[in-house]
C-alpha cells in the first residue's frame, strides 16, 4: 500500500476527496498535512510549507486554497476512527490517533475535564497528519557504532520533533533484527511498526516482537518477562514510571534502544528525567540528529560525551 | 355424508390454521425483539469492552444473531466498510430501511432500533454502555408487554379460527 492509499483509506469526507486529487508521488515527499477549521490547508515538505488548493494542486500561494469547515474535520475524525470514536477514547485523550502505516493524526479541539484531568476531546477544530516514512537502510552507517563484538550497546537517539528519530529507530530495529538479535518493541503509539489489526505495516525484520498499543512502562516489562529479548526498543522515552522500568531492564542485562526529544545529549538526559551518572553507566551510545538543508547528520557520542562518529542519515 | 364431514373438518382445520398464523405475528415480533436485545448486549461487549471498530462490531453481531436482525447488522457492516456515510446513525438507518419489510416490528420497536442508531455516534464508552443498558431495559419492558398480549391473542385467534370454521361449515351444510 502506498502512503497515499494508507492516508486515503483512513480518511473521509471532503478532506479525503481533496487528498485523492493529489498525485501518488507527491505524498512520498510530504512530512505533514495540516487542516484547521476556516484556514487554508497546508502541506509541509522538506523545503517548506505549501498550500493545497481545491483541485489537489500544491501551490506556493494561497490561491483557491482548500479551506476545511468544522463539519469536514468532524467527518474526517469520525471516518478516521471507522465511525468508532469511542474505540479511540484513550488515544484522543492523548491528542492523536495512529493509523495504518504508522501515520500519526494529531487532533485539536475542546477538552472535557473530569476531576481536573483531561477526560476526552470534543468539538474538533484541527488535524495534523504526520506522514510516517520507512527509509530502509538509513541506519546502516550508524549500525557499526552500536556493536561491541556480539553485544549491542544501549543507545539513545536524540533530536527535536520531526527530525527523523522514529525513522532511524525503525531502521536500526530492522537491521538489528536481520543480524539475528531478538528485538522486542513496546509500540505504545503504533508509530514504529504501523500496525493495523495486529499486522505490522512496516518491515521491522525477522526477529522482532511487537507489543502494540500497550503503555511503554508496562509493555517493556511484559516483553522482558515473556520474550527473552536481546534488545528492547521504545519511541519517545520520558516520565517517571518509564524511567523506572528502563532501569530495571538495564540492570537485567538486556540492551535498550530508545528515542528522546532534545537538542543534545545533556538536554535529553534532563528531559528523560534520568540521573546522569546512571544514564552514563548503562547507555553507551548517544546519537544526536541535526538537520541541515536537505539532509540529516548523526553525531554519535560515547558515554563520556566524546564524539566518536559523524554520519549522514539521508 | 362422509364427503361433507371431511369437507367440514377441512374447513375448521384451515380456519384454525389461519387463526394460528395470525397469532404467530406476536411470537415473531417477540423473536425479533429477543434478537435485538441479544444484539445490543453483544454490542456492549464488542464495542465497549473490546473496543472493536464499528464495522467489525456489526459483522460480529450479524454472525451471532438470527433472522432479519442478522441481515440488518450484516448490511450495516458492508455500508460501514464503504465509508460512504457521514456518521454511524446514517449507516444503521440505511441498513434498517433495506430490511424493514422482513421485520415484525411495530412503531415502538422501530423506535428502539432508531434509538440504537442514534446512540452509535456517542464518543464516550461509558455513555455508550449506559445508553445500551437503558435500551435493553426498554426492550425488556416491551417484550413483557408483547408476551402478555401474545398469550391473549393466541387464545383469541385460535378460538376465533375454530369458531369461524364451524360457522362456515354449518352455513354450508
Amino acid at each position: 500500500m502506498s502512503i497515499k492509499d494508507e492516508i486515503i483509506f483512513s480518511s473521509g469526507g471532503r478532506i479525503r476527496d481533496t487528498l485523492n486529487l493529489i498525485g501518488n508521488d507527491e505524498f512520498e515527499h510530504f512530512e505533514e498535512l495540516r487542516f484547521r477549521t476556516g484556514c487554508p490547508a497546508f502541506v509541509k515538505k522538506s523545503n517548506g510549507e505549501l498550500f493545497i488548493n481545491t483541485n489537489g494542486n500544491i501551490t506556493k500561494r494561497p490561491v483557491n486554497s482548500f479551506v476545511p469547515e468544522k463539519e469536514d474535520i468532524d467527518t474526517f475524525i469520525r471516518l478516521l476512527s471507522g465511525y468508532s470514536v469511542y474505540a479511540f477514547e484513550e488515544e484522543i485523550k492523548n491528542g492523536f490517533i495512529t493509523v495504518q502505516g504508522g501515520h500519526r493524526i494529531g487532533i485539536t479541539g475542546r477538552t472535557v475535564l473530569k476531576d481536573g484531568k483531561i477526560n476526552s476531546l470534543t468539538d474538533f477544530s484541527g488535524i495534523n497528519i504526520r506522514i510516517s516514512h520507512q527509509i530502509k537502510g538509513c541506519g546502516e552507517n550508524i549500525l557499526p557504532y552500536l556493536f561491541n563484538g556480539q553485544e549491542v550497546f544501549s543507545t539513545v537517539i536524540i533530536s527535536p520533533p520531526g527530525e527523523g528519530k522514529t525513522t532511524l529507530l525503525r531502521d536500526l530495529i530492522r537491521l538489528l533484527s536481520l543480524k539475528g538479535k531478538n528485538v522486542s518493541v513496546a509500540d505504545e503509539r503504533g508509530e514504529i511498526a504501523g500496525s493495523f489489526n495486529g499486522i505490522a505495516g512496516n518491515d521491522l525484520g525477522t526477529h522482532t516482537d511487537i507489543m502494540d498499543g500497550c503503555p511503554k512502562n508496562e509493555g517493556m516489562l511484559m516483553l522482558l518477562r515473556s520474550m527473552s529479548p536481546d534488545v528492547i526498543a521504545v519511541d519517545e522515552l520520558g516520565g517517571y514510571e518509564e524511567i523506572r522500568s528502563v532501569e530495571l531492564i538495564l540492570t537485567s542485562g538486556v540492551s535498550f534502544l530508545c528515542t528522546v526529544h532534545g537538542s543534545d545529549m545533556q538536554d535529553a538526559i534532563n528531559r528523560a528525567g534520568m540521573e546522569k551518572s546512571l544514564c552514563m553507566a548503562y547507555f553507551k551510545r548517544f546519537i544526536e540528529l541535526k538537520r541541515s538543508q536537505n539532509h540529516i547528520n548523526a553525531v554519535i557520542r560515547d558515554e563520556s560525551g566524546r564524539v566518536i562518529g559523524n554520519e549522514a542519515i539521508r | 355424508m362422509t364427503f361433507k364431514m371431511f369437507g367440514a373438518v377441512l374447513i375448521v382445520f384451515s380456519s384454525w390454521v389461519t387463526g394460528f398464523i395470525f397469532s404467530m405475528n406476536s411470537r415473531y415480533r417477540l423473536d425479533d425483539l429477543e434478537e435485538l436485545k441479544k444484539a445490543v448486549t453483544l454490542f456492549i461487549n464488542d464495542a465497549v469492552n473490546i473496543s472493536m471498530p464499528l464495522s467489525s462490531v456489526f459483522e460480529d453481531i450479524s454472525k451471532r444473531v438470527n433472522g432479519a436482525m442478522s441481515k440488518i447488522f450484516y448490511d450495516a457492516s458492508v455500508i460501514a466498510k464503504k465509508k460512504s456515510e457521514k456518521n454511524a446513525e446514517d449507516i444503521f438507518r440505511k441498513a434498517v430501511d433495506i430490511n424493514v419489510s422482513n421485520l415484525y416490528f411495530r412503531w415502538e420497536d422501530m423506535e428502539c432500533l432508531y434509538t440504537f442508531a442514534k446512540n452509535l455516534d456517542c464518543s464516550f464508552k461509558n455513555q455508550q454502555k449506559d445508553n445500551a443498558l437503558l435500551l435493553i431495559d426498554n426492550i425488556k419492558a416491551i417484550e413483557e408487554e408483547v408476551r402478555q398480549k401474545a398469550q391473549k391473542e393466541q387464545k383469541l385467534y385460535n378460538s376465533a379460527g375454530v369458531l369461524c370454521g364451524i360457522l362456515i361449515s354449518v352455513i354450508l351444510f
